[in-house]
């Protein structure tokens, strides 16, 4: 499903964010990618949904080289891609329905569809008592959910999520990691860049490990310390 | 299926734009008050400027010279005289007024002393030609001229101070205004535009965001220009009320102090300049808001 092969991004020619990185995530695998802060986690996720290009290497998503995607195609690319985004990126001053329901809006979806899909999205992530409330009236693990409700509402074949437990409690990290299995299960390829260790722990499924911006471990099933220790 | 797709975008995209006015509503007041003031300071100099234009035409259309013709002038030589000013490529109109019209205007314009001219039983004013010059540079060298034909010629009269100074306030207020027009509308411009690049700046994220989840250039841009023409139609209805009004209030007053000049008040005008300044309020909100959006949109 996503290939990259010998991927290198420089941001400044003396530090580069990724080297020369090769990576293989099957359809609907689940990959943990860790590592610390400034390994890439970030950089990788921004080649694949092509806020970045990168400096040198290939990138296949879907079986589509991204290099051959123009400027001019980017929406329609990012629209077959959901992602939760480190800081939610959520509308504050708007109700949560109008958040998720945002990417149906975008792709033209009639009045119908997008009360029924965002419906579905707010009851998969359980948020079906929340509709009309405002994104600032919630808490951050609620926000988080809002964030995957948003990601996954247009089911989307991949899935990208960005530290989606940072700063929430073991129990909210909790919740937010075996949504995101839950999502993966339902066919979602899933690829989800984290420092937590006991989401890793608790999932044991694929780690990558990336650091100083190369991929240094990548185990079908790892916990956070095995890696480490490997590493 | 395109086609349909679209118009629920565009439906979408209009209703954003209502709803981000809405939520956005201290933002949406001042950009709407700023417009507002700008488009009335433009608007009432417009006006002023207009104003002081028709004034200094209607001053310039104006008699500024008139030649006295003998009495025993034949009538022959003073139409051959009527004529040959007429003709001159500098002289706008030639009137020729008779004894007669003289005498009759005379009682008209001065109807309390018109019982003099019944004392004196005969008619004391000559004939006269008077001439309005479309170049006022022109007058001093025809009244040379005419004064060379003392025989048909009695004397001359010249408004030259008047007219020399008209020519240069005339000169100089077309100028100044025109200069000032400039000024003044590229300071509107600019402090329109940069309100509705603030305004804009201040939900740079928001375009951030949309981008990120696959919104077009046009799903994003659309709302903003949507709403800046909204803006900016109602900051010029409100700067177009406050100057009908304020014509309203003004002009018949202004017309009564100063009832020998021609204030510019005619509904016609006011219209003209209230439709002027709802176009201009639309296209600068929209079209600045494409461009205020546009450098915010390489996500």
């Amino acid at each position: 499903m996503i290939v990259l092969q010998n991927v290198s991004k420089l941001y400044r020619k003396d530090r580069p964010a990724l080297r020369d990185v090769t990576l293989s995530i099957a359809r609907e695998e689940f990959v943990f990618v860790t590592g610390p802060n400034g390994a890439g986690k970030s950089t990788l996720l921004k080649l694949l949904i092509l806020q970045e290009r990168p400096s040198e290497g290939v990138i296949v998503v879907d079986g589509l080289d991204t290099a051959l995607v123009v400027n001019g195609a980017i929406p329609a690319y990012r629209r077959k891609i959901g992602i939760v985004f480190q800081d939610t990126r959520l509308f504050h001053n708007r109700t949560v329905f109008e958040n998720v329901s945002l990417p149906l809006r975008i792709s033209g979806s009639s009045g119908r569809k997008v009360r029924e899909m965002t419906n579905a999205g707010l009851k998969t992530t359980g948020l079906d008592d929340f509709a009309s409330r405002r994104a600032d009236e919630l808490s951050g693990g609620e926000l988080r959910r809002v964030a995957i409700a948003r990601a996954i509402v247009s089911r989307p074949q991949i899935l990208l999520a960005d530290e989606p437990t940072d700063s929430l409690s073991p129990q909210a990290s909790r919740e937010i990691m075996d949504l995101l299995l839950q999502v993966s299960r339902s066919g979602v390829t899933t690829l989800v860049a984290t420092h937590d260790r006991g989401a890793v722990d608790l999932l044991r499924r694929r780690v990558v490990r990336l650091e100083d911006g190369r991929v240094t471990v990548d185990r079908s099933s790892g916990a956070f310390d095995a890696v480490l220790e490997s590493a | 299926m395109a086609t349909v797709a679209r118009l629920r975008t565009i439906r979408y995209i209009i209703g954003a734009a209502f709803g981000s006015m809405w939520r956005n509503l201290i933002t949406t007041i001042a950009a709407i008050t700023t417009i507002a003031i700008m488009l009335i300071v433009f608007s009432t100099f417009l006006a002023v400027n207009d104003t002081l234009d028709r004034m200094i035409d209607a001053l310039g259309r104006r008699t500024n010279l008139v030649a006295y013709i003998q009495d025993a002038a034949p009538p022959s030589e003073v139409t051959a005289l009527v004529q040959d000013v007429s003709s001159r490529p500098d002289v706008a109109e030639v009137v020729f007024v008779s004894r007669e019209q003289a005498a009759a205007e005379f009682r008209n314009t001065l109807s309390e002393l018109a019982e003099i001219l019944d004392v004196i039983e005969t008619n004391p004013f000559p004939a006269s030609v008077e001439v309005r010059m479309s170049d006022p540079e022109g007058l001093l060298p025809l009244a040379d001229e005419l004064r060379l034909q003392p025989a048909l010629v009695e004397q001359v009269l010249v408004r030259a101070d008047v007219v020399g100074r008209l020519l240069r306030v005339s000169r100089l207020a077309r100028l100044g205004g025109g200069i000032l027009i400039i000024s003044l509308g590229a300071v509107t411009l600019f402090v329109i535009f940069n309100t509705i690049r603030l305004a804009v700046f201040s939900r740079r994220e928001e375009i951030e965001i949309m981008k990120l989840i696959g919104a077009t250039d046009w799903f994003v841009r659309g709302p903003f220009m949507v709403e800046g023409a909204v803006i900016g139609f109602i900051g010029a209805g409100l700067s177009s009320i406050a100057v009908i009004v304020g014509f309203a209030r003004v002009g018949p007053t202004l017309e009564s102090l100063v009832s020998f000049l021609p204030i510019q008040t005619q509904a016609g005008f006011v219209t003209n300049l209230a439709l002027f300044t709802l176009f201009v309020g639309v296209l600068i909100g929209s079209v600045g808001s494409y461009f205020s959006v546009r450098r915010y949109l390489e996500t």
